[in-house]
């Protein structure tokens, strides 16, 4: 004798999902199947069993629980981005005033490579004046040669573009993360 | 006045509001735990996993969909973890089907009469360890279906399948959970009446 789709539709029937047509079918062939009459009583069971199986609850406090794993999981992740703003910062910084820096005191390493020139400032009975003179001259020559460098240099102004936009959105997202209470 | 809904909870949240959310979980720890519990059959676990649950649940709250079922979309995120947890069970040789499963916790309370006690034990000792015997994701349709009424289809949602393959799931559950019945009592007579079909409605 064939069992099947009786075994389907028991199922159908467990999930009320069976036609009445094929109800009626499937009662009839429990009559005279006793290998399918067993196998739906089973299904009953297992049926019974767990439509009376209880809902398990949490130990009281889940909530306050979940609160505070949640406070501490932000925590750290604060004061990883903490750590990540400060060291970007730190070496975005470093990127855009190395260069500068740099540019203003190599005429005085220059001026390290001619020690008659030092000799003869600090000797002078105007060194001071003539000193601060010096300085100025080689601060001025070296913003005009900085000058003069990125008018005549294309890629110059793409860095200065790019390092600007960079700062803008890093401001921006800064102040994303302070107003979501990330930073804060 | 106008009373606050869980739509109101769930946008405050999205809106970077903490406080918002813990009303969400008050309102469904007890759905959430239920189903890490059936899926883990371990109390900490559980409690682990769901706490984890909302905790994903809060951090990917901007992609949940309002149209959606919220405890759907829980009970989803919670199937999807536990799953997850009993493969890396699975990698370190903690065989599921030979599992055994502590009791139930609401066991360890002292508030139910010595008889009830031990039919409880017995109940939920049976039910874990039959649950335990099924393939994490036909366990996790049949408690979806069992312990929170859900349709096949919202089954299919939460689960990421298709109706016809929760079907599939749930039938091939039964069916084996029906075999271990069967093969458990064997030696128990049966009467011999003939069964007959519930009346529905």
């Amino acid at each position: 004798m064939s069992h099947q789709p009786y075994s389907d539709w028991m199922h159908l029937a467990l999930d009320g999902e069976l036609e009445p047509e094929q109800r009626s079918q499937l009662e009839a062939h429990l009559q005279v199947c006793a290998r399918c009459a067993a196998l739906w009583r089973v299904l009953e069971e297992v049926e019974a069993m767990l439509t009376a199986a209880p809902l398990v609850s949490a130990r009281p406090g889940f909530t306050n629980r979940f609160n505070a794993r949640l406070r501490q999981q932000r925590s750290q992740l604060r004061a990883w981005l903490g750590v990540f703003v400060l060291g970007f910062s730190v070496v975005g910084a470093a990127l855009i005033l190395l260069p500068l820096i740099l540019g203003m005191l190599w005429p005085f390493v220059q001026l390290l490579g001619r020690p008659a020139t030092l000799t003869t400032l600090f000797d002078n009975a105007s060194a001071i004046s003539q000193t601060l003179l010096t300085v100025g001259a080689a601060l001025w020559a070296s913003a005009w040669a900085l000058g003069a460098f990125a008018v005549g240099t294309p890629l110059f102004w793409l860095l200065i573009v790019t390092v600007l936009s960079a700062t803008v959105l890093w401001i921006f997202t800064l102040r994303r993360l302070a107003l979501r209470g990330v930073l804060l | 006045m106008r009373t606050v809904t869980e739509q109101d909870w769930i946008t405050r949240a999205r809106a970077g509001d903490e406080t918002a959310f813990s009303p969400l979980v008050e309102r469904y720890q007890a759905a959430v735990y239920n189903l890490c519990y059936r899926m883990l059959g371990e109390p900490h676990e559980a409690e682990d996993a769901a706490q984890e649950t909302f905790l994903r649940a809060y951090a990917q709250l901007r992609r949940y969909d309002p149209a959606r079922s919220f405890k759907t979309w829980l009970l989803s995120i919670a199937g999807h973890h536990c799953i997850d947890r009993l493969r890396k069970r699975r990698q370190t040789w903690l065989s599921i089907e030979d599992d055994e499963l502590p009791p139930h916790p609401n066991l360890r309370e002292p508030n139910p009469g010595p008889e009830e006690l031990i039919v409880r034990r017995e109940q939920s000792a049976a039910i874990q360890k039959h649950l335990a015997c099924l393939a994490p994701p036909d366990r996790q349709v049949i408690v979806m279906r069992y312990w929170y009424d859900l349709s096949y289809e919202e089954i299919a949602q939460a689960t990421g399948t298709t109706v016809s393959a929760v079907k599939s799931r749930l039938h091939r559950a039964r069916g084996h959970l029906a075999e271990r019945l069967t093969s458990a009592t064997s030696n128990v007579p049966r009467p011999a009446t003939r069964p007959v079909l519930a009346t529905e409605g």
